[in-house]
């Protein structure tokens, strides 16, 4: 087999891995401290892609694109805190299923909404002018924005790294993951903390629905494809574990671009074979957290 | 008492043949409902969306010219949110409701469901506008369906065909993984062969639908040096895939050689991004309809008025399912289902893309096959397909003694 196109597909293994880190990291941390499987984290995801769309319409692909990065994610964050506050609040203690119904139903709520603001036409915008092309490394050829996502990816990375092991909402929100219930006994505001965790999550959906816009075509289908995907990599990650996710996204993401080697089939059956693999062998994925297996 | 008897049987028969002579009366006043189960949401979103706006124009035009044999049209239509179920359900209650025409969901699985499930079984006219799947006007076909695009079998016949001329030997095929996407290929496959024996397919692949990344796609096909790449991709999977596939420099190294379905609607989003010289087939250009015979001049100008914007190619594939209905009822002079299908074997329409007739033995409508490379049009405002060459419809479709082969018969 030719190595040159191993490595090609393993780069772009990582580069789509690194995007299905930034939605999945949002989704596992909403599991992890808040115990909630948000199905509307795609619609963050489609939110974003939609906003950035508009916005690069409106000022062109530098500055649209660059605004999207910092406006969007904002906007995002304060639509979501708003749905933390009035909705989900109310079915925490309901268990899975008011939450499952409640997201669900948000899903088809704002699918709706953006398919009537918008339309049902895919949109599309252009990378910035710096940002295309490709280069070249050992003969694989990589697209500049890529790197870009890459880039962003590692950045949001160490945001978490440093969110999660050095500040004190991270360490609350590793408090929250091992027992919510002592830390709301030892005087932790809860509730503020898990609007606080709805929000960061929504954040990095918003960072990566503006980033994956310029890659493809934003329609209103993205929201379930993404959310689909961000599924399977914090189930083979371990529920609530960011670094699992990160490992996951990465594997899930070569998986998929190695497996166009030896089938010619869509990749999604690759991934949910590796889902069923890894819980063969580890029934509560890359890393268990206490109290969510 | 035997008198009141008589008078009341007398009264009864007053009573019958007054409600029977009423009864036309009433129904000439009222609307023929055609029903409507459209991907106004879900995967075919953007296709069902403008397959609407098509029928709603149809519609209005037909009733401004005073409705089919003096009656108005009226259009009762349902989101099926491209889910085939939901289609057949949809499509069931509405001709249970009375309607006389339907309009097939536009995604191939939902078109096909309701081909099995509903037209056949309900006895009712139904026209697919945009499936191009071969099981609807061969394998499953049933005297009650008629279809407005080109089938996969012809579209793969008719791009083979112009293929067939050049020079390539190389051949890649990429297409998402679905039924219609598979079946395409295969056709392609088999006709490239047929028609040039020293043709070779180098590489294959099949992206999932929808997919959100196609560069290990895009890698495997570079790495088969493949002279020429023939690929089914469409929508939102054909918009993604030409960006990723020029941030690496894709089409370059494949000479632009290069040929999908850029319909309209793609062509437009991507818009700067589109890729000028790469090759591309359609089924209701607007640049050579608005040019053409005087129903398509009719059409796009209307729609135009009416929506501000140019139509897509699924618009005019539905705005044709309402027109040749109504002009089969007006031949057939009746509304009854039978007949209308029987002017449909035997009537020539006019249509946006000229004059159109359907094959008795498949209901298949001889429609043109558009092929063209893609330019940067100033006068409509986006890019489009330069057309280059129309296979006509009588020879890209699957003769009769080949249908009933691939039929089994």
């Amino acid at each position: 087999m030719d190595g040159r196109l191993i490595l090609a597909q393993v780069v772009a293994g990582v580069a789509t891995g690194a995007l299905y880190f930034l939605v999945a990291s949002g989704l596992t941390l909403i599991w992890g401290a808040l115990g909630v499987v948000n199905l509307a984290h795609g619609s963050f995801f489609m939110l974003a892609a939609f906003a950035a769309t508009t916005l690069v319409h409106q000022l062109g692909p530098g500055l649209g694109l660059l605004c999207a990065l910092v406006v969007v994610p904002l906007l995002v964050l304060v639509f979501a805190v708003a749905l933390e506050t009035t909705l989900f609040r109310r079915v925490y203690v309901g268990g899975i299923w008011g939450q499952l119904l409640l997201s669900f139903g948000l899903l088809l709520v704002v699918n709706d909404l953006v398919r009537t603001g918008f339309g049902a036409v895919s949109r599309s915008i252009v990378a910035p002018d710096f940002l295309q092309g490709f280069v070249e490394i050992f003969g694989v050829r990589l697209a500049k924005y890529q790197l870009a996502i890459l880039a962003t990816t590692g950045l949001v990375a160490l945001y978490l790294w440093h969110l999660l092991a050095r500040s004190r909402t991270g360490r609350l929100i590793r408090a929250a993951v091992d027992d919510p219930a002592m830390l709301g006994a030892v005087g932790v505001d809860v509730k503020a903390l898990r609007t606080r965790v709805m929000g960061i999550a929504a954040v990095l959906a918003g960072i990566a629905g503006v980033i994956a816009a310029p890659r493809g075509a934003v329609n209103t289908t993205i929201d379930v494809q993404i959310v689909v995907i961000a599924f399977a990599v914090i189930v083979i990650g371990g529920l609530g574990s960011v670094w699992g996710a990160l490992v996951a996204a990465l594997l899930v993401g070569i998986a998929e671009a190695l497996s166009t080697l030896v089938i010619d089939q869509g990749g999604e059956v690759v991934i949910f074979a590796l889902m069923a693999l890894v819980l063969f062998v580890m029934p509560t994925g890359f890393q268990t957290i206490a109290g969510r297996d | 008492m035997r008198l009141m008897q008589r008078d009341a049987r007398k009264a009864l028969l007053v009573l019958c043949l007054g409600m029977l002579t009423a009864t036309p009366v009433a129904a000439q006043g009222e609307p023929v409902v055609i029903a409507g189960t459209f991907d106004l949401s879900g995967a075919a979103a953007d296709v069902g969306k403008d397959a609407f706006e098509g029928a709603k124009l149809a519609i209005e035009i037909v009733n401004g010219r005073g409705g089919v044999l003096g009656r108005k049209l009226e259009l009762r239509h349902q989101d099926n949110g491209t889910n085939p179920q939901k289609s057949v359900d949809q499509a069931t209650a509405m001709i249970r409701d009375g309607a006389k025409f339907l309009m097939a969901p536009q995604s191939s699985g939902s078109a096909i469901a309701v081909n099995k499930a509903v037209s056949g079984k309900l006895k009712i006219p139904t026209c697919v506008s945009t499936s191009t799947a071969d099981d609807i006007t061969i394998k499953d076909f049933q005297p009650y369906i008629f279809t407005m695009s080109a089938n996969s079998y012809m579209e793969s016949r008719a791009i083979a065909t112009r293929l067939a001329k050049e020079p390539f030997k190389r051949y890649a095929v990429i297409s998402a993984d679905y039924a219609g996407g598979r079946s395409g290929a295969n056709r392609f496959k088999e006709f490239i062969k047929e028609l040039n024996p020293n043709a070779e397919i180098v590489v294959e692949e099949y992206p999932k639908f929808g997919a959100t990344d196609y560069t290990a796609s895009i890698n495997k096909v570079l790495a088969a040096k493949p002279d020429y790449v023939w690929s089914i991709l469409f929508g939102a999977d054909l918009i993604t895939f030409t960006k990723q596939a020029q941030a690496i420099g894709f089409f370059e190294q494949v000479n632009k050689h290069f040929l999908a379905l850029y319909d309209g609607n793609t062509l437009k989003a991507l818009g700067d991004a589109a890729v000028v010289g790469t090759e591309g087939w359609q089924r209701v250009p607007v640049n050579i309809v608005s040019k053409g015979a005087a129903e398509g001049q009719a059409y796009v100008s209307g729609f135009k008025a009416k929506n501000g914007v140019y139509p897509s190619d699924w618009a005019g594939l539905a705005y044709d399912c309402v027109m040749i209905w109504a002009q089969a009822v007006e031949a057939a002079k009746s509304i009854e289902p039978d007949a209308v299908m029987k002017a449909i074997e035997t009537t020539e329409f006019k249509s946006v893309r000229g004059p159109l007739k359907f094959g008795a033995f498949d209901h298949q409508g001889e429609v043109p096959v558009y092929i063209g490379k893609v330019v940067q049009s100033k006068e409509f405002g986006q890019p489009l397909l330069d057309i280059a060459e129309i296979i006509p419809g009588s020879i890209a479709r699957p003769a009769e003694d080949v249908v009933r082969k691939l039929r089994g018969n």
